[in-house]
């Protein structure tokens, strides 16, 4: 076999390249950097024209089609190159995609520029395309791995139901991190390069709080798994443990839930007082998840580990956070009033009734858990609340917004300070004993900093609350260390977050041993259930990473991106008055309205640009979204290189020798680059793989029928089972089925087993498909060439069922002719669907299988005309092992006589499959047609391509008036492709029943190609018809006058069955 | 009353694919009109028209390629001549000239497709089969 | 429903002597060649009862039912009615001959045999010709208005015959019934075996006919007179109609021709088989073209050993029918007459479509013309009688 071809580009011309080389016999593998063919614009193609050359491409079994890919190296010349090709991912299942429409429907982004979705469907190859550059920042960014574009793509549209359950696939807790999340997500916002980013934990609120609001009613319910029969001990009951215990659950693990408290939520439940975050959301949000069928034991402090192993759990997710305070060694700090933040938040958030009206208040420590102290201290009565800590005001690790909440709310800033003693007199705390400082952080672990001279001051207080810093209790680990420590502090684990004790892992704080926020305790959670899981099932396997990268745009693009997008601002958190804020916990923030969220939601710049919402994969019901594909590349060795893309990134290309480079849209120089092509690729054009099909002529008894459901885009109106009750009730027919998708390898498989069950020689299949013949009409699809393809009524491909080429087929459409049309009347749409299924049916039911015969043809070409354009085919043809004869004389009459084409002069005739006219000026033009007799018969060019080919198969003609190099060129690799063509043709020839034949000549004064002639002495003179030449339209069968003529594609006898079929029923 | 039945015979190409972009644009027409395909008009003989309304067809409608857009070169133009023949014949036999109709629809036109269809059935204006 | 013991005694073929005189004048036998096709044969195998054997038999089908062989035959045995009978079984058996022209005659046929069929069959009919609803006299038109656009093409006479036909009764002044309701006769149905159709035909024409109260009949096709005048009684009992061939009540009458035949031209006659061998008439035909002032040269084959024009009830009309209308086209030619006239517009079609081809068109042109419309344009409009009543 030779090398096969790269062709550049699914521009007009890159297709007819593709074509030539592919029907001579070359595999050619076609790259076109979008996701769909160049739509022909720019060509004087016609739209139909254009449409079928594509799908000729999709279907040629020696077309590789490649879309979304690129070039990305070439080395090599003239005809010896090695390529590399990467092709981004369509994330879309070609074998599956019908094209219906649904996904575009749901998707809830449009791209500003374009304005398509960012699903989308654009033309060839006719299957959706997602545009998906990456992962959008923010998302990429949160540690649960939140599908964030997503719900904000969604809160736009006003869809927020389906907002909060692509939240809720992530996380567990969205009122929780609608309200209290660091948002690294804002930090990476692409927004917040250039404007400030989208307020994203506001929005996440927004739908938290609309789904609380509209809770009854709306269970979120979630599909019970598969039990695995493992259990699972999961110790603690916060953020970690319990998205642990979520995702366990659904993994099909039994789990129980173990906290020494007497109650579930853990740090959010019992560090995060009420004024940031109410009670009965979390505790609702802990019950959706228990309600999952969690069992959950409070109460209950874990102490031995490996007892829980031997009493039966089979995993155990050490999730204990870190609730032990810190306090410095420094003098009176073992007062009793000394308190420590942790306990304080943990007694106010349990509703303890802690009176402090009348103490002063100085909180250590400039971090979150300070400010949370501090403002819920400030809620108990006192009036004289501090924070004091080491770091400047600028430097205090609490967010600024809460610092500022915080000062409002009356709470004195002290930074800057080292603590030197806690002052007592008379037993009594008086105050801490402070120097202020210049703070420069921490060198391994010691803070760097010089104290101020004379600074030396007293603060006063009655109360020390200490919050420097928080660490985890390990006292519960067994003391053999067999579950290993990590300095400087937590829990040792391997890359799957399992302990040095198998079976027991690590999620949360206490991994580490300090706080984090929630969500990265839930993104933990998550990924310490992967490993879990992976090791209940003792799935070895290494874990691949997930490839897809943050998208990054630069400033100009993010600048485009912004001036697309809504110029809003960014919306402020609305939260009640400072007065009512006083000796209580209500909730300071508010929520912003709806009309804030839309507005807030449509700051977004659509990064990915796919949201991956998931919207798509919810109302696709081929499955065919495939939202995980990888960019994949391949390694060829080629024989030549076609260019046929104007755009294109062709750097890969530069200084490369012997590519052939041809205008986008101009047919006649990419022939003569496919011929260019053809000789340097030097073989002999191989045919298509040849099929032989056997056939039976005996009328079938067997008839299997089959009615497609198309998703519900047939089903929804057509009542397919009665269709199927219906048709099983036809003489002939054993055996029906119904099949949701029948363009899916999975029908073809199921047609295939049916088959061979019940014997069947004859398939009715009724759904979009509407003929068995190997060709693409003006109206084909993607897909019904897909179903065709895949039952192997297309020759030339692999995966072509053995047992299926006896088969004769039939299809019927019912979407466009039936469900689509009738929409509005589902009742008559059936009783149609009925009718034109019966007639199918009887169709084939008469019908006999013809033997199809392949007889191989002899390539040979015939040259006429005193053109410069004669010797250059005649080179090129030679190049290719083609037999070529050139006559200059001019023939008295050229005409196609008994299988080949042959000019007569005088005494003398010369003969070739194919022939090629190069006239070397008008004179000689029109003496040459003349030659081929009356007016209908001579050549007519068609001009759509190139100018080249007539309407006579197999007549080339070189134009003087075009250049005679190209038009040369053009003609042989036409002829090639011709010649490649027809030698493997499965024919639609129609034949001539000699003995029914009066040799009137009816059908030779009919026929405008020349397919037939009489021929044989007087009285047994007949009419014999070409079958390289006929295009079986079957005109001249129904002019035959003695209807001596058949063919293969639906004759009388087939029609009027149908007629009678359709007409006699549903009266 | 009885679905009106009327035969629409299409070719498979400019005809056929406007056929098709009807049910793609979910355009509507009457569901007693009942299509069938054949590769070319020009396979169509006077002896298949006769059958259709020997078979109880209330009306008959041919649609084609567009002139010169036949994808068989010809095979329009002689559905002409068939056409002229079976007419006649049709009409002999009592048919009214509305009963009986040839047209061309181009590539992908759905709707042009719709109207003529449409226009041909109100044309029948209750004709029946044997009027 | 007959059996083929029934058939084989009503129609003698047990007095086949074997002596093959039929196959020695059959044109199917003389043309045949993918098999040995004879009347002889297909008896032989009639005889020993296998009527599979007899409805394989090549003549079976394509027997032209010329009754050419029984016009020959010693014993007289029926050869044509017997196969007409016969192919009623086969037709039973859901077989029939090989259609020709996309069936469209058959499925007329049947059509017609619709009661609830209301043609439009009299467009033909123009202010210059008088017909009436009570004449005596109905003159049946045929299937005419049918073959006139099938066959136009071929350059065949259609409705004009059934115009002259009218105009040469209005000249001997008769203003004949043309009914608007007439269906096919049903020759090709019966002759085909298509007995259910063929009777449904017959039995709607004769209500018609009955209702029209007209007591004589005229066709200008031989085998609407041979049916109506010879089949409807055989099948719906005695009508008591007289049935004619139009050139049957032309040589009773002495219609005036006042010729315009140019001097010494000549013409060559085709008998057609139904009016000549099977309704015996050879010798109206001939007078009327004498009276046209013509000179009739007979082709070596005529009258009774007359040669069919090859093909019958619009089915298998191939290479056999082709070659055998060839013959007789030159046999035609040979008489170097300068017309061919026939007096049944299926004989002038089948010649004309013979005539249609483009390699042998020199070597078969001759004109042929109806008789009927022959006759017409030669009519002398002073000896026009005005007023005829039939003997009463």
């Amino acid at each position: 076999m030779s090398k096969g071809a790269l062709v550049v580009g699914g521009s007009v011309a890159g297709l007819q390249a593709a074509l030539y080389l592919a029907d001579a016999g070359i595999k050619v593998h076609l790259i076109e950097s979008s996701p769909f063919f160049d739509d022909g614009s720019a060509s004087d193609l016609p739209r139909h024209l254009l449409h079928v050359r594509q799908l000729e491409v999709a279907k040629h079994p020696n077309v590789t089609v490649k879309t979304n890919t690129r070039l990305v190296q070439v080395e090599g010349h003239t005809d010896d190159f090695q390529v590399e090709l990467r092709q981004h991912p369509r994330y879309i299942d070609l074998t599956k995609c019908t094209a219906c429409g649904d996904c575009i429907e749901a998707c809830p982004v449009t791209l500003p520029g374009t304005g398509h979705k960012a699903i989308y469907l654009d033309g060839q190859p006719g299957c959706v395309a997602i545009d998906k550059v990456g992962k959008s920042p923010c998302a990429h960014t949160c540690p649960a791995g939140i599908h964030v574009q997503g719900y904000v793509a969604l809160i736009a549209q006003k869809r927020y139901r389906e907002a909060i359950d692509l939240i809720h696939e992530a996380m567990p807790f969205p009122s929780v991190c609608g309200r209290v999340c660091n948002h690294a997500c804002e930090a990476n916002c692409t927004r917040g390069k250039v404007d400030d980013p989208v307020n994203i934990m506001v929005l996440k609120r927004f739908v938290a709080d609309w789904e609380y609001a509209h809770r009854e009613g709306e269970k979120a319910s979630h599909p019970a798994a598969e039990p695995s029969g493992k259990r699972v001990a999961i110790i603690g009951a916060g953020p970690a443990g319990l998205t642990a215990a979520r995702d366990l659950n659904r993994k099909g693990h039994a789990v129980t839930v173990f906290d020494a408290l007497p109650v579930a939520g853990g740090m959010m439940r019992v560090g995060i007082p009420a004024h940031r975050l109410p009670d009965e959301l979390l505790d609702w949000e802990i019950q959706r998840i228990l309600d999952e069928g969690i069992e959950l034991q409070l109460n209950t402090r874990i102490d031995d580990i490996p007892a829980l192993l031997e009493n039966g759990y089979d995993a155990v997710l050490i999730a204990t956070g870190a609730h032990v305070a810190k306090k410095l060694p420094i003098s009176n700090a073992d007062h009793p009033d000394n308190w420590l933040s942790l306990d304080l938040l943990r007694r106010a958030c349990l509703g303890e009734d802690i009176d402090l009206s009348g103490k002063r208040i100085v909180v250590l420590g400039g971090g979150n858990v300070a400010l949370d102290t501090a403002r819920t201290v400030a809620r108990l009565g006192t009036s004289e609340v501090r924070m004091a800590c080491l770091e400047a005001r600028g430097e205090m690790p609490g967010f600024e917004w809460e610092i500022v909440v915080a000062e409002e709310e009356g709470i004195q800033m002290c930074p800057g300070r080292t603590f030197k003693e806690i002052v007592l007199e008379n037993d009594q705390i008086i105050g801490v004993r402070c120097v202020e400082v210049d703070f420069r952080g921490f060198k391994n672990g010691r803070p760097d900093l010089d104290e101020i001279p004379d600074s030396e001051h007293v603060l006063p207080a009655d109360i020390v609350i200490w919050a420097i810093g928080q660490g985890a209790d390990l006292s519960f680990l067994p003391e053999d260390g067999s579950v290993q420590k990590r300095e400087p502090a937590g829990i040792q684990t391997n890359s799957e977050m399992m302990t040095s004790m198998p079976g027991v892992f690590v999620a949360g704080d206490v991994h580490r041993g300090v706080t984090f926020f929630v969500v990265d305790a839930i993104g933990e959670g998550h990924k310490a259930v992967r490993g879990i899981d992976r090791y209940l099932r003792g799935d070895l396997s290494k874990l691949e990473p997930l490839s897809l990268k943050a998208v990054e745009y630069n400033e100009k693009e993010i600048k485009t991106k912004l001036s697309q997008a809504s110029q809003g601002e960014r919306v402020q958190i609305p939260s009640i008055p400072l007065e009512e804020r006083e000796h209580n916990f209500r909730e300071v923030d508010l929520v912003i309205t709806e009309e804030q969220a839309i507005a807030e939601a449509q700051r977004c710049l659509i990064c990915g640009p796919c949201s991956e919402c998931q919207a798509c994969v919810e109302v696709c019901k081929a499955g065919a979204i495939a939202h995980d594909q990888q960019e994949t590349s391949a390694h060829l060795n080629l024989g030549a290189i076609i260019c046929a893309d104007s755009a294109a990134d062709l750097i890969a290309l530069k200084n490369v020798q012997g590519i052939h480079y041809v205008a986008p849209e101009d047919p006649l120089s990419v022939s003569a680059a496919a011929a260019d092509v053809l000789a340097s690729i030097g073989v002999q054009a191989r045919p298509l793989p040849m099929t032989v099909v056997p056939g039976s002529t005996q009328p079938s008894l067997r008839i299997g029928a089959f009615v497609c459901e198309c998703g519900d885009h047939i089903s929804s109106i057509i009542d397919t089972e009665k269709v199927g009750s219906k048709l099983s009730t036809l003489s002939g027919v054993v055996h029906t089925q119904v099949l949701p998708f029948s363009c899916s390898q999975e029908a073809a498989d199921s047609i295939q087993s049916a088959v061979e069950t019940h014997h069947l020689d004859r398939v009715v299949l009724a759904a979009c498909s509407c003929c068995s013949v190997d060709q693409a009409c003006y109206s084909c699809t993607y897909q019904r060439l897909r179903s065709r393809r895949n039952l192997g009524v297309l020759p030339g491909f692999d995966g072509h069922y053995p047992g299926l080429e006896a088969v004769d087929f039939e299809f019927v459409n019912i979407r466009e002719q039936c469900a689509w049309v009738h929409a509005d009347d589902p009742e008559k749409a059936t009783a149609k669907a009925i009718a034109l299924i019966t007639a199918a049916v009887s169709r084939v039911r008469g019908e006999s299988i013809r033997p199809e015969v392949i007889e191989p043809v002899e390539r040979s070409v015939l040259i006429l005309g005193n053109g410069e354009a004669a010797s250059v085919s005649k080179q090129l043809l030679k190049e290719q092992g083609v037999p070529v004869e050139h006559v200059r004389d001019m023939p008295a009459q050229a005409l196609r006589t008994n299988g080949k084409y042959q000019a007569v002069l005088d005494d003398k005739s010369w003969r070739g499959q194919a022939l090629i006219l190069t006239p070397s000026d008008v004179e000689e033009t029109k003496g040459l047609l003349a030659a081929f007799g009356r007016e209908e018969l001579r050549p007519r060019v068609q001009v759509e391509w190139g100018g080249v080919a007539t309407h006579r198969p197999g007549v080339y003609i070189c134009d003087p008036a075009l250049d005679p190099e190209l038009a040369g060129k053009a003609a042989a690799a036409r002829v090639t492709a011709w010649l490649g063509r027809i030698s493997s043709q499965v024919p639609s020839a129609a034949t001539v029943h000699s003995a029914r034949c009066r040799a009137c000549g009816t059908c030779v004064e009919i026929c405008e190609f020349g397919a037939p002639e009489l021929t044989g002495e007087v009285s047994l003179r007949t009419a014999r018809i070409d079958p390289v030449i006929c295009t079986g339209c079957g005109t001249c069968a129904a002019h035959c006058p003695s209807d001596a003529i058949s063919y293969p594609n639906g004759e009388d006898a087939e029609l009027e069955t149908a007629l009678s079929a359709v007409l006699t029923l549903g009266d | 009353m009885v679905p009106r039945k009327v035969i629409l015979l299409t070719c498979n190409w400019n005809a056929y694919s406007g056929l098709e972009a009807a049910g793609a644009e979910r355009l509507s027409y009457p569901a007693g009109v009942f299509p069938l395909k054949v590769p070319c008009l020009g396979q169509i003989s006077s002896g298949i028209i006769l059958k259709a309304f020997e078979n109880g067809a209330d009306g008959v409608l041919m649609l084609g390629c567009p002139p010169k857009k036949c994808h068989y070169e010809f095979g329009n133009r002689r559905a002409e001549d068939v056409f002229v023949e079976s007419r006649e014949l049709v009409k002999v036999l009592g048919y009214s000239e509305a009963q009986f109709q040839l047209d061309w629809v181009a590539a992908g036109e759905g709707q042009d497709l719709v109207n003529k269809v449409q226009r041909f059935v109100d044309g029948l204006n209750g004709k029946r089969s044997r009027s | 429903m007959t059996t083929l013991k029934d058939a084989i005694s009503k129609y003698r073929v047990w007095y086949c002597l074997d002596c093959g005189k039929c196959a020695s004048v059959c044109p199917i036998t003389l043309w045949e060649t993918r098999s040995h096709a004879s009347p002889r044969l297909l008896i032989e195998r009639a005889i020993q009862g296998q009527i599979e054997d007899v409805m394989d038999d090549p003549l079976f089908w394509s027997c032209l039912t010329c009754k050419r062989c029984t016009a020959l035959c010693p014993s007289d045995v029926h050869f044509s009615e017997f196969l007409r009978d016969i192919r009623s079984m086969a037709q039973q058996d859901d077989r029939c001959g090989e259609c020709t022209h996309s069936e469209m005659n058959q499925t007329l046929g049947r059509m017609m045999a619709d009661p609830d069929l209301k043609q439009n069959r009299l467009e033909w009919l123009g202010d210059n010709l008088e017909t009436s609803d009570d004449s005596d006299t109905i003159y049946f038109v045929g299937c005419m208005p049918y073959y006139d656009p099938i066959f136009k093409s071929l350059g065949a006479e259609g409705v004009e015959i059934a115009q002259a036909a009218v105009k040469i009764l209005n000249h001997l002044g008769v203003q004949p019934q043309v009914l608007a309701d007439e269906r096919c006769c049903g020759h090709d149905q019966l002759w085909q075996g298509d007995v259910d159709n063929f009777q449904a035909l017959a039995k709607l024409n004769m209500e018609t006919l009955k209702a029209s109260g007209a007591k004589r009949i005229v066709t200008t096709c031989p085998e609407c007179a041979r049916t109506i005048k010879m089949d409807y009684p055989e099948y719906l009992g005695n009508h008591g109609l007289d049935v004619l061939h139009l050139t049957e009540l032309i040589a009773e009458s002495d219609l005036d021709i006042s010729s315009t035949a140019p001097n010494g031209s000549r013409v060559t006659y085709q008998d057609p088989c139904r009016l000549g061998r099977h309704l015996g008439a050879y010798d109206a035909p001939r007078q009327a073209i004498a009276g046209l002032g013509y000179e009739l040269v007979e082709m070596r084959r005529h009258a009774e050993s007359s040669l069919c024009c090859g093909t019958t009830c619009w089915t298998s009309c191939g290479q056999v029918s082709k070659n055998i209308q060839v013959e007789r086209l030159e046999e035609a030619r040979a008489t170097g007459a300068d017309l061919l006239v026939t007096a049944c517009q299926k004989c002038q079609i089948h010649f004309k479509c013979a005539q249609h081809d483009p390699l042998l068109g020199e070597e078969l042109s001759i004109q042929i013309r109806d008789l009927t419309t022959l006759i017409a344009e030669n009519l002398s409009e002073q000896d026009r009688v005005q007023e005829v009543s039939l003997g009463d």
